[in-house]
């Protein structure tokens, strides 16, 4: 027998547990895609049935088929343009009527529908029986109980699925909601009109299109516009909504939401039956401690608290094994092959390049367990509630919290975390500013120069480091919201749905989800980076400076061997031998750093910090900072290593013995850093563009565009600021 | 306080005092003080009004030069036929439009009270005579129960959703502006007559959490004050200002 193919929608309000349903429709078996041109998920899965092949999309939540948000139109342009065979609208059984105005929706625009009345076991908790046959009849769909997080209907919704998509379902057929005699007179007034055109009709159910007009949908409006003869049908909606609106004395949208709340209310009178609840509301108990005006704060960061150690210093546990695998799987590797370019390669560019791309899925995998539990339990939206008076003022919404607090673990989980923000406009601002959260790879740096620079004092520089970032972060926000977004505040419109238990399945779910977009989408590219960026490091090789310096440095040292020998010749006391002992070997390792630098500057990353040094060089810093900010581009922590090599010092990692730690190298006289170079330096790797994986998770994520406004923006205000900073130093005499 | 011995064409008679603001408070003052104390005395009215001595006698003196009292200095008050007048009419005045914020408008007696001691000097003539009439007019409509004046009390209590207090209900009026966030409210469910509950303020007294139908959803208090209700507990609203 040949299979068949259905291809069927899912489309909910936001919380009517819609997701649990598509996963437990589908298992594992999911892809997700962005809905073409924006940032909107759209989730794929595949199941079948008998010989039925069935192709379910997950579709946006939301309230209502207009045309106001992002998310209404995808859904409705789903449902128009792609006609799925069946749309599966779920609803919150324990919040019927708010749920059904939807339904109502989906019902005018004339979609073939299967209820899944979810969460009927909450529902019957809160004492409501519902007649699921009475309400299936006055709906005109199949009406299913379901529990999506333990499965609970879903053979019965697959098997009406396939009955509704065949036509064999008794319960399916088209109805209409009845919006009264006054505004169906005006609806067939519209519709007549766009009857002379049939190309419509075909098109559009005209019923639909006829009761969007009168709302003065402005999608709707566009849609009709292609057809001929529209300039009639518009005059027409325009004369009667305004005729509607006089006998009414009220406007369009609240008379037809009226007629269909109407509908709904007799719909919900006649099937649903109402008791003394069988379980007190525990969501309100919960409530009295989580959203308290003195417990909600502490309870909130010690939420946060343990979030962020999970993530950052559990996760380092795997990150180690994950640093010292890549590292022993080099050196295997130095053993099979030969030495040459192409070891250099795999070594350092590509394995090196894996290492760095696996090395965020440890604190990527924790923090997504940490923000699936926060979502699915229903304590994100509480957070949210709690912060936003804070956010709001910076320009931002209560959910941004989370995502800002996890960038001072790491920037590119953190970015991957402002999913949870349901609004673009406020995921955008959060995902820009979060690289101002001065990550966890930047305080090596730190570290190493407020150590070297300001001893005693280097906890209140590192300290007063992450506070500029905190206030640039919020300047930024005001200054890209007024560029950006200027005068679109938008509206604080969030359900507190009631707290539940999450499930394992869920959870591992979205683990899983997450990391593999991760590996999939930004792996890829932050490997290729990566490797052209290390290969940018090491290319041109300078031979003949290698061979000169070489020369130099064995002739220096065999002075000193001579030098040696006459002085103790001479009989010499110890004291001057190791005078001359320190003379030539500082003299060599003199030599070593130049011909370092000189190396480094050869190839194409050291051509480019020598080529910006008239810009580097206004804010103090020497040659070997210019070039060890520009590698700092792969990750912050680079710029520790390249000044190690730079400097022919030891960066702690013990890796040759004899040299000088480096934080006593940089502090010599002749490199010129003084502490307020220094502080400027820390400044700058502070505000200067985040690490190449957050510049491709910011791509991903927010669009190239946004991606790019960053790093410009970035850039630009790193050097201002350390410019202003560095003189206004100097005029200081510091 | 409407004194029905006195003839209802004195009663609705508003003439123009002629005085400023303060000396008709005077006048006001030491009729009061004369229906309350066997005399008047300066001191009194300077401990009524919260001023001091001196510049009561000041006004004192402004006021006999208009004939309105009889007062020697050291002495008594009295008030003279025309002062007599005078004081009548302005706390004529005062009464009914106290009863004009307390029973039309439905204001919390105290508040009444001061609201027509700001307006009482200020309202010309004609304009008491209107007000009067229409307060009259409340007033024999409200006894014999219309419809209508049920409905205006109901439209006073009206007030924007931000102003209720924590776990208090009211019957939502109506949403308004033109924006999309009323779109979204609308089909959230936020129409007329539908009963919604603050169930708190968040920590930081904003956004707030409000259950409407069988929901929890959070909103701004700015995008809260957009929203009409009516107190579905009377007199409960919560005031901006004023004493509770």
């Amino acid at each position: 027998m040949k299979t068949r193919e259905i291809t069927v929608g899912l489309v909910g309000n936001p919380n009517c547990g819609k997701t649990t349903i598509f996963n437990a429709l589908t298992g594992a078996r999911q892809k997700v895609a962005n809905w073409s041109g924006v940032t909107v998920e759209k989730r794929e899965g595949r199941l079948r049935h008998g010989d039925v092949s069935i192709r379910v999309i997950d579709l946006p939540g939301i309230y209502s088929l207009t045309s106001y948000s992002m998310e209404e139109i995808i859904t409705r342009d789903f449902i128009i343009d792609d006609r799925p065979d069946v749309i599966v609208n779920v609803v919150d059984a324990g919040n019927l009527e708010r749920n059904l105005y939807l339904t109502t929706q989906l019902i005018n625009i004339g979609a073939r529908s299967v209820m899944a009345l979810n969460m009927f076991d909450e529902a019957a908790n809160k004492g409501l029986t519902i007649d699921t046959e009475g309400l299936g009849t006055l709906l005109g769909m199949p009406v299913v109980r379901t529990v999506g997080t333990r499965s609970v209907g879903i053979a019965e919704l697959v098997e009406r699925i396939v009955q509704v998509a065949e036509g064999t379902s008794e319960t399916a057929r088209h109805i209409h909601i009845p919006f009264g005699d006054d505004v169906e007179a005006e609806i067939r007034a519209v519709q007549d009109l766009m009857r002379k055109n049939e190309s419509i009709g075909r098109r559009y159910s005209t019923r639909w299109l006829a009761v969007r007009l009168l709302e003065r949908d402005s999608d709707a409006i566009k849609k009709l516009r292609a057809f001929t003869g529209h300039e009639a049908v518009l005059e027409q909606a325009g004369k009667s909504r305004a005729l509607l609106e006089r006998k009414f004395d009220d406007d369009i949208e609240t008379i037809l939401s009226d007629r269909r709340y109407g509908f709904i209310a007799g719909a919900v009178r006649e099937s649903v039956r109402k008791s003394a609840p069988r379980r007190v509301d525990v969501s309100d108990r919960i409530d009295r401690f989580i959203t308290n005006r003195y417990l909600g704060f502490p309870i909130l960061f010690l939420f946060l608290w343990a979030l962020f150690h999970l993530t950052f210093a559990l996760g380092e546990y795997p990150m180690n094994l994950i640093e010292s695998g890549v590292h022993h799987l080099g050196l295997a590797v130095e053993r099979l092959v030969p030495a040459g370019p192409l070891k250099d390669l795999i070594i350092d560019g590509v394995i090196g390049g894996v290492g760095g791309v696996i090395v965020f899925l440890p604190n990527i995998l924790i923090l997504f367990m940490g923000i699936s539990f926060m979502e699915d339990t229903g304590y994100m939206a509480r957070a949210a509630f709690i912060m936003d008076r804070v956010m709001h003022t910076l320009g931002l919404h209560g959910k941004s919290f989370i995502p800002l607090i996890m960038g001072f673990g790491c920037n590119v989980p953190a970015i991957m975390a402002t999913r949870s923000l349901e609004n673009r406009q406020d995921r955008i601002l959060t995902i820009l500013i979060n690289p101002f959260m001065s990550c966890s790879a930047r305080l090596p740096v730190y570290i190493l120069f407020a150590g070297a620079f300001f001893h005693a004092h280097a906890g209140t520089v590192i300290l007063s480091l992450y506070l500029v970032g905190i206030v640039l972060a919020f300047v930024s926000a005001r200054i890209y919201g007024m560029v950006f977004f200027r005068g679109s505040s938008t509206p604080f419109v969030m359900e507190l749905p009631p707290y539940r238990i999450p499930t394992l399945k869920s959870t591992l779910l979205h683990m899983w989800d997450r990391a593999s977009q991760y590996l999939r989408k930004m792996g890829g590219i932050i490997l290729a980076f990566s490797i052209i960026i290390w290969f940018m490091g090491e290319y041109p090789k300078s031979p003949d400076i290698a061979r000169e310096y070489d020369a130099r440095i064995a002739a220096v040292q065999a002075e000193g061997y001579s030098a040696l020998e006459k002085a103790r010749a001479r009989g010499a006391s110890s004291e001057s031998l190791d005078e001359v002992r320190t003379k030539y070997i500082t003299g060599a390792r003199q030599l070593e750093v130049e011909k370092a630098t000189l190396e480094k500057r050869n190839t194409i990353i050291g051509r480019m910090g020598e080529f910006l040094t008239p810009v580097t060089s206004p804010l103090g810093f020497n040659q070997q900072m210019g070039i060890s900010l520009v590698t700092g581009f792969v990750a912050k922590e680079v710029v520790v290593s390249t000044m190690g090599v730079l400097y022919h010092a030891d960066i702690g990692n013990g890796a040759d013995g004899g040299q000088q730690p480096i934080d006593q190298v940089i502090r010599r006289p002749e490199y010129g850093i003084t502490p307020l170079v220094a502080y400027t330096f820390m400044l700058f790797v502070l505000l200067y563009v985040p690490c190449l994986a957050t510049v491709v998770v910011m791509g991903r994520e927010a669009g190239w565009r946004w991606a790019f406004v960053s790093l410009v923006y970035q850039l630009v205000l790193a050097w201002t600021v350390c410019f202003l900073f560095y003189n206004a130093g100097k005029i200081l005499g510091f | 306080m409407k004194r029905g011995d006195e003839a209802a064409g004195r009663e609705e008679y508003f003439e123009s005092t002629d005085l400023s603001a303060n000396m008709e408070d005077y006048m006001e003052t030491i009729a009061l003080l004369a229906s309350r104390n066997r005399v008047v005395r300066v001191k009194d009215i300077a401990k009524t009004l919260k001023i001091t001595m001196p510049s009561v006698t000041a006004a004192l003196g402004k006021l006999r030069e208009k004939g309105l009292i009889y007062y020697e200095k050291y002495g008594f008050i009295e008030l003279t036929d025309s002062g007599r007048r005078v004081a009548d009419l302005v706390s004529r005045k005062h009464s009914f439009l106290k009863r004009f914020f307390r029973e039309v408008l439905r204001m919390e007696p105290n508040s009444a009270d001061e609201e027509a001691c700001r307006i009482e000097h200020h309202l010309s003539p004609e304009a008491c005579r209107r007000l009067y009439r229409l307060v009259e007019f409340h007033d024999t409509e409200h006894g014999s129960e219309r419809e209508w004046t049920g409905q205006l009390q109901d439209v006073m209590e009206e007030g924007p959703l931000s102003e209720l207090r924590e776990g208090q209900s009211a019957a939502i009026v109506k949403v308004l502006g033109d924006s999309p966030l009323r779109k979204r409210l609308i089909d959230m469910g936020f129409r007329r007559g539908e009963k919604i509950t603050v169930i708190k303020y968040a920590p930081l007294r904003d956004p707030i959490e409000l259950s409407i139908k069988d929901y929890r959803l959070s909103l701004r208090v700015e995008e809260a004050r957009d929203i009409v209700v009516r107190p579905l507990e009377r007199g409960r609203h919560r005031r901006r200002h004023g004493k509770e």
